[in-house]
Protein backbone atom coordinates (compact mmCIF):
# COMPACT_ATOMS: atom_id res chain seq x y z
CA UNK A 1 0.00 0.00 0.00
CA UNK A 2 1.39 3.69 -0.81
CA UNK A 3 1.15 6.50 1.50
CA UNK A 4 -1.66 7.93 -0.26
CA UNK A 5 -3.52 4.63 0.30
CA UNK A 6 -2.55 4.32 3.39
CA UNK A 7 -3.77 7.71 4.51
CA UNK A 8 -6.86 7.18 2.75
CA UNK A 9 -7.23 3.46 4.42
CA UNK A 10 -6.50 5.45 7.98
CA UNK A 11 -8.76 8.10 7.51
CA UNK A 12 -11.65 5.79 6.17
CA UNK A 13 -11.19 3.87 9.62
CA UNK A 14 -10.16 5.98 12.80
CA UNK A 15 -13.41 7.89 13.28
CA UNK A 16 -15.09 4.17 14.86
CA UNK A 17 -11.74 2.89 16.33
CA UNK A 18 -11.59 6.24 17.76
CA UNK A 19 -15.24 5.99 19.54
CA UNK A 20 -15.11 2.67 19.96
CA UNK A 21 -12.10 2.84 22.26
CA UNK A 22 -13.57 5.12 24.18
CA UNK A 23 -16.39 3.04 24.20
CA UNK A 24 -14.69 0.38 26.02
CA UNK A 25 -13.23 2.38 28.68
CA UNK A 26 -10.55 4.97 27.27
CA UNK A 27 -11.63 7.84 29.40
CA UNK A 28 -9.68 10.43 28.34
CA UNK A 29 -8.54 11.80 24.62
CA UNK A 30 -4.76 11.07 24.89
CA UNK A 31 -5.15 7.82 25.85
CA UNK A 32 -8.10 7.15 23.56
CA UNK A 33 -5.58 9.10 20.61
CA UNK A 34 -2.69 6.55 21.74
CA UNK A 35 -4.68 3.80 21.58
CA UNK A 36 -5.65 4.41 18.36
CA UNK A 37 -2.33 4.95 16.93
CA UNK A 38 -1.43 1.61 18.54
CA UNK A 39 -4.19 -0.13 16.79
CA UNK A 40 -3.24 1.28 13.40
CA UNK A 41 0.29 0.44 13.67
CA UNK A 42 0.03 -3.21 15.15
CA UNK A 43 -2.60 -3.46 12.25
CA UNK A 44 0.02 -2.04 9.76
CA UNK A 45 2.37 -4.99 11.16
CA UNK A 46 0.08 -7.94 10.63
CA UNK A 47 1.03 -10.50 8.70
CA UNK A 48 -2.45 -11.89 7.89
CA UNK A 49 -4.99 -8.37 6.95
CA UNK A 50 -8.34 -9.45 6.03
CA UNK A 51 -9.57 -8.51 2.21
CA UNK A 52 -9.63 -4.97 1.01
CA UNK A 53 -12.92 -4.82 -0.44
CA UNK A 54 -14.49 -5.48 2.54
CA UNK A 55 -14.66 -2.28 4.77
CA UNK A 56 -17.25 -3.89 7.06
CA UNK A 57 -14.67 -7.06 7.62
CA UNK A 58 -11.80 -4.58 8.17
CA UNK A 59 -13.45 -2.65 10.65
CA UNK A 60 -14.08 -5.38 12.97
CA UNK A 61 -10.38 -6.89 12.39
CA UNK A 62 -9.62 -3.40 13.34
CA UNK A 63 -11.62 -3.18 16.65
CA UNK A 64 -10.22 -6.71 17.48
CA UNK A 65 -6.94 -5.12 17.51
CA UNK A 66 -8.51 -2.31 19.23
CA UNK A 67 -9.54 -4.80 21.70
CA UNK A 68 -6.34 -6.18 22.59
CA UNK A 69 -4.66 -3.36 22.88
CA UNK A 70 -7.16 -1.80 25.65
CA UNK A 71 -6.78 -5.47 27.31
CA UNK A 72 -3.42 -5.12 27.43
CA UNK A 73 -3.33 -1.96 28.69
CA UNK A 74 -5.59 -2.03 31.42
CA UNK A 75 -3.29 -5.27 32.94
CA UNK A 76 -0.03 -3.34 32.30
CA UNK A 77 -1.67 -0.26 34.25
CA UNK A 78 -2.61 -1.46 37.79
CA UNK A 79 -3.45 1.50 38.78
CA UNK A 80 -6.08 2.11 36.30
CA UNK A 81 -9.39 2.00 37.77
CA UNK A 82 -10.85 0.03 34.74
CA UNK A 83 -10.73 -3.76 35.16
CA UNK A 84 -11.82 -5.63 32.16
CA UNK A 85 -12.03 -9.11 31.11
CA UNK A 86 -11.63 -10.83 27.46
CA UNK A 87 -15.09 -12.04 28.10
CA UNK A 88 -16.58 -8.63 28.84
CA UNK A 89 -14.69 -7.00 25.71
CA UNK A 90 -15.99 -9.30 23.58
CA UNK A 91 -19.53 -8.96 24.99
CA UNK A 92 -19.08 -4.71 24.55
CA UNK A 93 -18.19 -5.95 21.05
CA UNK A 94 -21.04 -8.04 20.37
CA UNK A 95 -23.50 -4.89 21.35
CA UNK A 96 -21.33 -2.62 19.53
CA UNK A 97 -21.80 -4.36 16.34
CA UNK A 98 -25.50 -5.43 16.70
CA UNK A 99 -26.79 -2.73 18.74
CA UNK A 100 -24.88 0.34 17.21
CA UNK A 101 -23.72 -0.38 13.94
CA UNK A 102 -26.54 -2.74 12.77
CA UNK A 103 -24.94 -3.63 9.45
CA UNK A 104 -23.99 -0.14 8.81
CA UNK A 105 -21.64 2.64 10.35
CA UNK A 106 -23.76 3.76 13.60
CA UNK A 107 -24.21 7.21 11.58
CA UNK A 108 -28.72 6.34 12.16
CA UNK A 109 -28.11 5.60 16.06
CA UNK A 110 -26.58 8.86 16.42
CA UNK A 111 -28.68 10.47 14.11
CA UNK A 112 -31.49 8.75 16.47
CA UNK A 113 -29.55 10.05 19.69
CA UNK A 114 -29.67 14.08 18.56
CA UNK A 115 -33.68 13.66 18.37
CA UNK A 116 -33.89 12.09 21.55
CA UNK A 117 -32.32 14.40 23.34
CA UNK A 118 -34.03 17.17 21.93
CA UNK A 119 -37.16 15.49 23.41
CA UNK A 120 -35.96 15.67 26.51
CA UNK A 121 -37.51 17.56 29.65
CA UNK A 122 -35.33 21.25 30.04
CA UNK A 123 -34.26 20.06 33.18
CA UNK A 124 -32.77 16.45 32.20
CA UNK A 125 -31.33 18.55 28.98
CA UNK A 126 -29.64 21.23 31.25
CA UNK A 127 -28.28 18.23 33.24
CA UNK A 128 -26.61 17.16 30.66
CA UNK A 129 -25.68 20.32 29.15
CA UNK A 130 -23.75 20.70 32.35
CA UNK A 131 -22.05 17.64 32.33
CA UNK A 132 -21.12 16.79 28.94
CA UNK A 133 -20.87 20.50 27.51
CA UNK A 134 -19.94 22.46 31.02
CA UNK A 135 -17.90 19.39 31.82
CA UNK A 136 -19.04 20.00 35.86
CA UNK A 137 -18.25 17.28 38.24
CA UNK A 138 -20.54 15.27 39.87
CA UNK A 139 -20.21 17.14 43.24
CA UNK A 140 -21.13 20.48 41.84
CA UNK A 141 -23.98 18.91 40.34
CA UNK A 142 -25.22 17.81 43.18
CA UNK A 143 -25.12 21.09 45.40
CA UNK A 144 -26.78 23.25 42.37
CA UNK A 145 -29.74 20.52 42.59
CA UNK A 146 -29.66 19.90 46.20
CA UNK A 147 -28.88 16.03 45.60
CA UNK A 148 -26.47 13.55 47.02
CA UNK A 149 -23.31 12.79 44.30
CA UNK A 150 -25.30 9.65 44.18
CA UNK A 151 -28.41 10.96 43.80
CA UNK A 152 -27.26 12.70 40.39
CA UNK A 153 -25.46 9.47 39.33
CA UNK A 154 -28.80 7.54 39.47
CA UNK A 155 -30.15 10.56 37.56
CA UNK A 156 -28.30 10.32 34.81
CA UNK A 157 -27.78 6.48 34.65
CA UNK A 158 -31.55 7.11 34.14
CA UNK A 159 -31.42 9.70 31.45
CA UNK A 160 -28.93 7.33 29.52
CA UNK A 161 -31.79 4.76 29.92
CA UNK A 162 -34.60 6.87 28.36
CA UNK A 163 -32.35 7.98 25.72
CA UNK A 164 -31.34 4.73 24.87
CA UNK A 165 -34.89 3.07 24.86
CA UNK A 166 -35.53 6.16 22.93
CA UNK A 167 -32.61 5.42 19.90
CA UNK A 168 -33.89 1.38 20.13
CA UNK A 169 -37.66 3.13 19.05
CA UNK A 170 -36.14 4.95 16.55
CA UNK A 171 -34.03 2.44 15.24
CA UNK A 172 -36.80 -0.11 14.50
CA UNK A 173 -39.01 2.53 13.08
CA UNK A 174 -36.57 3.32 10.65
CA UNK A 175 -35.71 -0.67 10.30
CA UNK A 176 -39.34 -1.46 9.94
CA UNK A 177 -39.80 1.56 7.17
CA UNK B 1 -13.84 12.04 33.66
CA UNK B 2 -16.20 9.53 32.32
CA UNK B 3 -19.51 8.84 33.97
CA UNK B 4 -19.90 5.00 33.43
CA UNK B 5 -17.31 2.81 32.53
CA UNK B 6 -17.62 -0.89 31.30
CA UNK B 7 -16.36 -1.83 34.63
CA UNK B 8 -15.28 -5.47 35.70
CA UNK B 9 -13.41 -5.42 39.84
CA UNK B 10 -12.90 -8.87 40.65
CA UNK B 11 -11.73 -6.43 44.21
CA UNK B 12 -14.66 -4.46 44.38
CA UNK B 13 -17.95 -5.49 46.69
CA UNK B 14 -20.21 -5.59 43.93
CA UNK B 15 -17.85 -7.93 42.05
CA UNK B 16 -18.44 -8.99 38.43
CA UNK B 17 -21.32 -7.11 37.29
CA UNK B 18 -21.56 -6.26 33.53
CA UNK B 19 -24.70 -6.15 32.49
CA UNK B 20 -26.17 -5.65 28.55
CA UNK B 21 -27.68 -2.37 30.55
CA UNK B 22 -23.84 -1.60 31.82
CA UNK B 23 -22.73 -1.89 28.11
CA UNK B 24 -25.92 0.42 26.69
CA UNK B 25 -24.86 2.93 29.23
CA UNK B 26 -21.46 2.96 28.43
CA UNK B 27 -22.70 3.69 24.66
CA UNK B 28 -24.86 6.36 25.12
CA UNK B 29 -22.32 8.21 27.22
CA UNK B 30 -19.68 7.66 24.63
CA UNK B 31 -22.14 9.20 21.93
CA UNK B 32 -23.15 11.58 24.00
CA UNK B 33 -20.11 13.10 24.70
CA UNK B 34 -19.35 13.11 21.05
CA UNK B 35 -22.16 14.78 20.13
CA UNK B 36 -22.76 17.21 22.92
CA UNK B 37 -19.82 17.90 23.49
CA UNK B 38 -17.83 18.23 20.24
CA UNK B 39 -15.92 15.67 21.07
CA UNK B 40 -15.32 14.38 17.98
CA UNK B 41 -12.76 12.10 16.69
CA UNK B 42 -9.32 13.64 16.13
CA UNK B 43 -7.47 13.01 12.87
CA UNK B 44 -4.59 10.94 13.56
CA UNK B 45 -3.56 10.14 10.25
CA UNK B 46 -0.79 12.14 9.94
CA UNK B 47 0.82 10.65 13.47
CA UNK B 48 -0.18 7.53 12.76
CA UNK B 49 2.19 7.56 8.98
CA UNK B 50 4.94 9.33 10.49
CA UNK B 51 5.06 6.40 13.62
CA UNK B 52 4.73 3.80 10.79
CA UNK B 53 7.78 5.02 8.78
CA UNK B 54 10.22 5.68 11.93
CA UNK B 55 8.89 1.87 12.89
CA UNK B 56 10.29 0.98 9.35
CA UNK B 57 13.42 2.80 9.69
CA UNK B 58 14.09 1.71 13.39
CA UNK B 59 13.62 -1.56 11.79
CA UNK B 60 15.97 -1.57 8.85
CA UNK B 61 18.63 0.44 11.26
CA UNK B 62 18.68 -2.43 13.63
CA UNK B 63 18.18 -5.20 10.69
CA UNK B 64 21.87 -3.23 9.28
CA UNK B 65 23.25 -3.12 12.83
CA UNK B 66 22.84 -6.71 13.18
CA UNK B 67 24.14 -7.69 10.10
CA UNK B 68 27.28 -5.24 10.69
CA UNK B 69 27.39 -7.06 13.96
CA UNK B 70 27.18 -10.33 12.29
CA UNK B 71 30.15 -9.53 9.96
CA UNK B 72 32.41 -8.19 13.08
CA UNK B 73 32.07 -11.40 14.60
CA UNK B 74 32.53 -13.54 11.64
CA UNK B 75 36.23 -11.08 11.10
CA UNK B 76 36.80 -11.40 14.89
CA UNK B 77 36.20 -15.60 14.42
CA UNK B 78 38.70 -15.42 11.37
CA UNK B 79 41.38 -13.76 13.27
CA UNK B 80 40.94 -15.68 15.99
CA UNK B 81 41.24 -18.91 13.80
CA UNK B 82 44.63 -17.41 12.27
CA UNK B 83 45.94 -16.13 15.32
CA UNK B 84 45.78 -19.18 17.04
CA UNK B 85 48.21 -21.22 15.25
CA UNK B 86 50.53 -18.89 14.01
CA UNK B 87 51.26 -17.59 18.00
CA UNK B 88 50.70 -20.76 20.11
CA UNK B 89 53.60 -22.95 18.95
CA UNK B 90 56.19 -20.65 19.30
CA UNK B 91 55.21 -19.43 22.18
CA UNK B 92 56.42 -15.94 21.79
CA UNK B 93 53.25 -14.40 23.62
CA UNK B 94 54.12 -14.22 27.36
CA UNK B 95 50.14 -14.47 28.05
CA UNK B 96 48.88 -18.35 28.44
CA UNK B 97 47.72 -19.33 25.42
CA UNK B 98 43.60 -19.58 24.98
CA UNK B 99 42.26 -22.77 25.30
CA UNK B 100 41.56 -24.28 21.82
CA UNK B 101 37.78 -24.43 21.55
CA UNK B 102 36.09 -27.62 21.22
CA UNK B 103 34.99 -28.93 17.91
CA UNK B 104 31.05 -27.60 17.19
CA UNK B 105 28.79 -30.74 17.14
CA UNK B 106 27.34 -31.92 14.72
CA UNK B 107 24.02 -29.65 13.59
CA UNK B 108 23.19 -28.56 17.60
CA UNK B 109 19.95 -28.16 18.56
CA UNK B 110 19.09 -24.81 20.13
CA UNK B 111 17.12 -26.84 22.36
CA UNK B 112 18.63 -30.03 23.61
CA UNK B 113 16.01 -32.75 23.21
CA UNK B 114 13.46 -33.89 25.79
CA UNK B 115 14.16 -31.14 27.67
CA UNK B 116 12.53 -27.90 28.94
CA UNK B 117 12.27 -24.99 26.38
CA UNK B 118 12.09 -21.36 27.52
CA UNK B 119 9.25 -19.14 26.58
CA UNK B 120 10.18 -16.82 24.08
CA UNK B 121 12.63 -18.73 22.53
CA UNK B 122 12.66 -19.50 18.93
CA UNK B 123 13.77 -23.12 17.82
CA UNK B 124 14.85 -23.80 14.36
CA UNK B 125 15.20 -27.41 13.57
CA UNK B 126 17.63 -28.87 10.51
CA UNK B 127 17.53 -31.99 8.85
CA UNK B 128 16.23 -34.20 11.85
CA UNK B 129 13.26 -33.73 13.46
CA UNK B 130 13.81 -32.64 17.15
CA UNK B 131 11.40 -33.52 20.28
CA UNK B 132 10.11 -30.91 23.12
CA UNK B 133 8.24 -30.70 25.95
CA UNK B 134 6.32 -27.52 27.10
CA UNK B 135 4.63 -27.33 30.89
CA UNK B 136 4.74 -30.73 31.52
CA UNK B 137 2.02 -31.98 29.39
CA UNK B 138 2.83 -31.26 25.69
CA UNK B 139 4.52 -33.37 24.37
CA UNK B 140 5.74 -32.14 20.80
CA UNK B 141 8.00 -33.34 17.72
CA UNK B 142 9.14 -30.57 15.36
CA UNK B 143 9.77 -31.88 11.99
CA UNK B 144 12.47 -31.10 9.91
CA UNK B 145 13.59 -27.86 8.71
CA UNK B 146 10.45 -26.18 11.13
CA UNK B 147 10.50 -22.64 12.77
CA UNK B 148 8.71 -22.56 16.04
CA UNK B 149 8.68 -19.66 18.77
CA UNK B 150 7.33 -20.89 22.34
CA UNK B 151 4.94 -18.05 23.37
CA UNK B 152 2.93 -19.29 25.99
CA UNK B 153 2.16 -19.41 29.57
CA UNK B 154 1.52 -21.80 32.66
CA UNK B 155 -1.30 -23.61 31.75
CA UNK B 156 -1.68 -22.44 28.71
CA UNK B 157 0.69 -23.19 25.70
CA UNK B 158 1.13 -21.80 22.85
CA UNK B 159 3.51 -22.49 20.22
CA UNK B 160 3.98 -20.30 16.97
CA UNK B 161 5.10 -22.05 13.68
CA UNK B 162 6.50 -19.83 10.99
CA UNK B 163 7.14 -22.81 9.02
CA UNK B 164 7.35 -26.75 9.07
CA UNK B 165 5.68 -29.65 10.97
CA UNK B 166 4.79 -29.94 14.59
CA UNK B 167 3.26 -33.33 16.01
CA UNK B 168 1.76 -32.53 19.34
CA UNK B 169 0.27 -35.06 22.13
CA UNK B 170 -1.17 -33.21 24.79
CA UNK B 171 -2.71 -34.10 28.04
CA UNK B 172 -5.65 -31.27 28.61
CA UNK B 173 -6.47 -32.36 32.00
CA UNK B 174 -3.41 -30.45 33.12
CA UNK B 175 -4.06 -26.95 30.59
CA UNK B 176 -4.53 -25.70 27.19
CA UNK B 177 -2.90 -25.80 24.19
CA UNK B 178 -2.49 -23.83 20.83
CA UNK B 179 -0.79 -23.91 17.86
CA UNK B 180 -0.54 -20.36 16.48
CA UNK B 181 0.20 -19.90 12.67
CA UNK B 182 -0.01 -17.17 9.91
CA UNK B 183 -2.88 -18.69 8.79
CA UNK B 184 -4.94 -19.04 11.56
CA UNK B 185 -5.05 -20.29 14.94
CA UNK B 186 -5.21 -24.51 16.53
CA UNK B 187 -6.74 -24.72 19.71
CA UNK B 188 -6.73 -27.75 21.77
CA UNK B 189 -9.69 -29.58 22.51
CA UNK B 190 -8.14 -32.88 22.22
CA UNK B 191 -5.04 -34.64 22.94
CA UNK B 192 -3.27 -36.12 19.45
CA UNK B 193 -2.67 -33.81 16.34
CA UNK B 194 -0.10 -32.74 13.87
CA UNK B 195 0.09 -29.78 12.07
CA UNK B 196 2.04 -28.46 8.75
CA UNK B 197 2.57 -24.55 7.58
CA UNK B 198 3.09 -24.49 3.79
CA UNK B 199 4.12 -21.84 1.35
CA UNK B 200 4.90 -18.25 2.19
CA UNK B 201 3.07 -15.11 3.27
CA UNK B 202 2.68 -11.28 2.97
CA UNK B 203 1.16 -8.14 3.92
CA UNK B 204 -0.65 -7.54 0.54
CA UNK B 205 -3.67 -7.57 -0.23
CA UNK B 206 -5.90 -7.95 -3.55
CA UNK B 207 -4.99 -10.27 -6.33
CA UNK B 208 -1.24 -10.19 -4.77
CA UNK B 209 -1.95 -11.52 -1.37
CA UNK B 210 -0.01 -14.85 -0.47
CA UNK B 211 -1.10 -16.61 2.63
CA UNK B 212 0.33 -20.27 3.83
CA UNK B 213 -1.34 -23.03 3.70
CA UNK B 214 -1.95 -24.91 7.23
CA UNK B 215 -2.79 -28.29 7.82
CA UNK B 216 -3.68 -30.28 9.88
CA UNK B 217 -4.47 -34.01 11.09
CA UNK B 218 -5.79 -35.08 14.26
CA UNK B 219 -5.10 -38.59 15.83
CA UNK B 220 -6.89 -38.41 18.76
CA UNK B 221 -9.36 -35.54 20.24
CA UNK B 222 -10.23 -32.64 18.82
CA UNK B 223 -8.81 -29.40 17.75
CA UNK B 224 -10.42 -26.18 16.07
CA UNK B 225 -8.93 -23.64 13.77
CA UNK B 226 -10.01 -20.35 15.33
CA UNK B 227 -11.85 -18.24 13.59
CA UNK B 228 -12.84 -20.50 11.25
CA UNK B 229 -15.62 -22.27 12.90
CA UNK B 230 -14.30 -25.33 11.95
CA UNK B 231 -13.97 -28.13 14.09
CA UNK B 232 -11.68 -31.42 13.61
CA UNK B 233 -12.03 -35.12 15.85
CA UNK B 234 -10.50 -37.64 15.59
CA UNK B 235 -9.23 -39.23 11.76
CA UNK B 236 -9.95 -35.96 10.70
CA UNK B 237 -7.79 -34.22 8.38
CA UNK B 238 -8.19 -30.36 7.25
CA UNK B 239 -6.43 -27.07 7.23
CA UNK B 240 -6.73 -23.43 5.44
CA UNK B 241 -5.94 -23.07 2.09
CA UNK B 242 -5.26 -20.08 -0.07
CA UNK B 243 -6.07 -20.12 -4.35
CA UNK B 244 -7.91 -18.99 -6.68
CA UNK B 245 -11.44 -20.60 -7.98
CA UNK B 246 -11.21 -21.97 -10.93
CA UNK B 247 -15.16 -22.87 -11.55
CA UNK B 248 -17.79 -23.11 -8.72
CA UNK B 249 -21.44 -24.38 -8.51
CA UNK B 250 -24.48 -23.95 -6.20
CA UNK B 251 -22.84 -25.49 -3.40
CA UNK B 252 -18.91 -25.95 -4.28
CA UNK B 253 -16.08 -24.13 -5.55
CA UNK B 254 -12.81 -25.08 -7.32
CA UNK B 255 -9.73 -23.98 -5.82
CA UNK B 256 -6.31 -23.55 -7.66
CA UNK B 257 -4.47 -24.00 -4.56
CA UNK B 258 -1.09 -21.58 -4.88
CA UNK B 259 1.95 -24.09 -5.35
CA UNK B 260 -0.44 -26.50 -6.65
CA UNK B 261 -0.71 -27.43 -10.46
CA UNK B 262 -3.98 -29.65 -9.83
CA UNK B 263 -6.94 -27.50 -8.55
CA UNK B 264 -9.31 -29.40 -5.82
CA UNK B 265 -12.80 -29.25 -5.53
CA UNK B 266 -14.73 -28.89 -2.01
CA UNK B 267 -18.02 -28.85 -0.97
CA UNK B 268 -20.82 -27.80 1.27
CA UNK B 269 -21.48 -30.43 3.48
CA UNK B 270 -25.36 -30.09 3.86
CA UNK B 271 -27.45 -30.20 6.82
CA UNK B 272 -24.43 -28.87 9.01
CA UNK B 273 -25.35 -24.86 10.92
CA UNK B 274 -22.75 -23.18 8.82
CA UNK B 275 -24.09 -24.74 5.50
CA UNK B 276 -26.72 -21.78 4.63
CA UNK B 277 -24.23 -19.21 5.84
CA UNK B 278 -21.86 -20.82 3.08
CA UNK B 279 -24.27 -21.44 0.39
CA UNK B 280 -24.54 -17.66 0.83
CA UNK B 281 -20.74 -16.57 0.56
CA UNK B 282 -20.64 -19.14 -2.64
CA UNK B 283 -23.53 -17.08 -4.66
CA UNK B 284 -21.74 -14.01 -3.71
CA UNK B 285 -17.64 -15.73 -5.05
CA UNK B 286 -16.75 -15.02 -8.59
CA UNK B 287 -14.90 -17.48 -11.05
CA UNK B 288 -11.35 -15.89 -10.65
CA UNK B 289 -11.10 -14.41 -7.22
CA UNK B 290 -8.72 -15.23 -4.51
CA UNK B 291 -10.31 -16.57 -1.95
CA UNK B 292 -8.56 -18.45 1.55
CA UNK B 293 -10.67 -21.37 3.15
CA UNK B 294 -11.10 -23.74 5.97
CA UNK B 295 -11.60 -27.40 5.17
CA UNK B 296 -12.10 -30.71 6.34
CA UNK B 297 -11.77 -34.13 4.72
CA UNK B 298 -14.36 -36.39 5.98
CA UNK B 299 -16.14 -38.43 3.01
CA UNK B 300 -14.50 -36.12 0.51
CA UNK B 301 -13.18 -32.41 0.60
CA UNK B 302 -15.85 -30.31 2.64
CA UNK B 303 -15.46 -26.05 3.19
CA UNK B 304 -15.51 -25.28 6.38
CA UNK B 305 -15.43 -21.04 5.97
CA UNK B 306 -14.39 -18.74 3.15
CA UNK B 307 -13.65 -15.73 2.83
CA UNK B 308 -12.74 -13.67 -0.49
CA UNK B 309 -9.00 -12.21 -0.26
CA UNK B 310 -10.29 -10.22 -4.07
CA UNK B 311 -12.92 -10.39 -5.72
CA UNK B 312 -13.18 -10.90 -9.70
CA UNK B 313 -15.17 -8.21 -11.01
CA UNK B 314 -18.57 -9.69 -12.21
CA UNK B 315 -19.23 -9.20 -15.84
CA UNK B 316 -21.94 -5.58 -16.32
CA UNK B 317 -24.71 -8.36 -16.57
CA UNK B 318 -23.66 -9.50 -12.95
CA UNK B 319 -22.19 -13.14 -14.24
CA UNK B 320 -18.99 -14.20 -13.57
CA UNK B 321 -16.98 -13.99 -16.41
CA UNK B 322 -15.88 -16.92 -18.02
CA UNK B 323 -12.30 -16.65 -19.59
CA UNK B 324 -10.51 -17.94 -22.96
CA UNK B 325 -7.05 -17.55 -23.75
CA UNK B 326 -6.15 -17.00 -27.61
CA UNK B 327 -2.93 -16.63 -29.32
CA UNK B 328 -3.03 -13.74 -32.63
CA UNK B 329 -0.72 -10.81 -34.51
CA UNK B 330 -1.19 -7.24 -33.37
CA UNK B 331 -3.06 -5.92 -36.53
CA UNK B 332 -3.37 -2.62 -34.88
CA UNK B 333 -3.18 -0.44 -31.74
CA UNK B 334 -4.94 2.37 -29.88
CA UNK B 335 -4.71 3.92 -26.81
CA UNK B 336 -7.24 1.75 -25.04
CA UNK B 337 -8.04 -0.80 -27.78
CA UNK B 338 -6.26 -3.42 -29.58
CA UNK B 339 -7.08 -5.00 -32.76
CA UNK B 340 -6.09 -9.06 -32.99
CA UNK B 341 -6.30 -11.61 -35.78
CA UNK B 342 -6.48 -14.57 -34.05
CA UNK B 343 -4.42 -17.39 -35.86
CA UNK B 344 -6.55 -20.38 -35.28
CA UNK B 345 -9.13 -19.05 -38.22
CA UNK B 346 -12.18 -21.43 -36.85
CA UNK B 347 -12.45 -19.52 -33.78
CA UNK B 348 -13.60 -16.25 -35.96
CA UNK B 349 -10.80 -13.97 -37.09
CA UNK B 350 -9.98 -10.74 -36.18
CA UNK B 351 -11.31 -8.90 -32.85
CA UNK B 352 -11.29 -5.72 -31.64
CA UNK B 353 -10.43 -6.04 -27.74
CA UNK B 354 -10.49 -3.43 -24.88
CA UNK B 355 -9.28 -4.00 -21.63
CA UNK B 356 -10.80 -5.48 -18.71
CA UNK B 357 -12.12 -3.56 -15.59
CA UNK B 358 -10.84 -3.23 -12.34
CA UNK B 359 -11.82 -1.00 -9.15
CA UNK B 360 -9.12 1.15 -8.41
CA UNK B 361 -9.70 4.08 -5.60
CA UNK B 362 -13.34 3.60 -5.71
CA UNK B 363 -14.02 4.05 -9.18
CA UNK B 364 -14.44 0.93 -12.07
CA UNK B 365 -11.64 1.69 -14.94
CA UNK B 366 -9.43 -0.10 -17.41
CA UNK B 367 -7.27 -2.55 -15.83
CA UNK B 368 -3.77 -0.44 -15.99
CA UNK B 369 -1.71 -3.23 -16.59
CA UNK B 370 -2.95 -4.59 -19.22
CA UNK B 371 -3.22 -0.67 -20.72
CA UNK B 372 0.47 -0.64 -19.92
CA UNK B 373 1.19 -4.20 -22.03
CA UNK B 374 -0.93 -2.81 -25.13
CA UNK B 375 1.37 0.55 -25.11
CA UNK B 376 4.42 -1.95 -24.96
CA UNK B 377 2.64 -3.97 -28.17
CA UNK B 378 3.61 -2.76 -31.77
CA UNK B 379 1.72 -4.46 -34.89
CA UNK B 380 2.46 -7.78 -35.93
CA UNK B 381 3.71 -8.51 -32.17
CA UNK B 382 2.57 -12.15 -31.64
CA UNK B 383 0.56 -12.24 -28.71
CA UNK B 384 -1.32 -14.55 -26.02
CA UNK B 385 -4.01 -13.46 -24.10
CA UNK B 386 -6.94 -14.08 -22.18
CA UNK B 387 -10.61 -12.67 -22.42
CA UNK B 388 -13.73 -12.35 -20.70
CA UNK B 389 -16.63 -11.24 -22.36
CA UNK B 390 -18.09 -8.01 -19.99
CA UNK B 391 -20.70 -6.89 -22.21
CA UNK B 392 -17.78 -6.81 -25.26
CA UNK B 393 -14.63 -8.65 -25.38
CA UNK B 394 -12.33 -7.57 -22.76
CA UNK B 395 -8.96 -8.49 -22.26
CA UNK B 396 -7.77 -9.28 -18.75
CA UNK B 397 -3.95 -10.83 -19.68
CA UNK B 398 -1.81 -10.34 -22.41
CA UNK B 399 1.90 -11.13 -23.12
CA UNK B 400 4.25 -11.50 -25.86
CA UNK B 401 4.72 -14.84 -27.15
CA UNK B 402 7.53 -16.53 -29.31
CA UNK B 403 7.82 -16.57 -33.27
Amino acid sequence: MGTDELESWILAHQAEVYRYVRYLGADNQALAEDLVQDTFLAALRSASPPSGDDDRLQAAWLRGIARNIFLNYTRRNRGNPVKISLETLEHAEGYWRDGFLREGDGFEAIKALRDCVDKLSEKQRGILNQFYVQEKSRAELAQLYEMTEDGVKALMRRIRHSLAGCIRRHLAVEGGN
Amino acid sequence: MTDSAINEDPDSAAGVDVTGSDIEDRLIDTLLRETLAGGTPPNLAARILRRALSDERRRKFRRVALQCAAAMLMVAGILWVLWVPSKAPGGIVETPTPPVPAPPKENPPLVPPNTAWARGAGIQTKDEPQVLELGGYCKLEAGPNSSLVNEGKDKAEQVYIERGKLKCEINRKVGTFAVRTDSGTVSVTGTKFSVNVMGDSNNLSGNLSRRKRLSVAVQEGAVELKGWATTLRAGDEGGIVVGSVTDKTENSIELKEDDSDAPRRFAVLAGTPAAAELLDALRGTTVGSRVQCSWIRRNGLHLGRIQTLWRQPKTAAGVDAKSETVQGVVEETGSEWIVIQDIHEERGGRERYTPGLVKTGGRMGFDPEVLEAFRALKVGDRVKFEWIRDERKRIVKIEKSGE
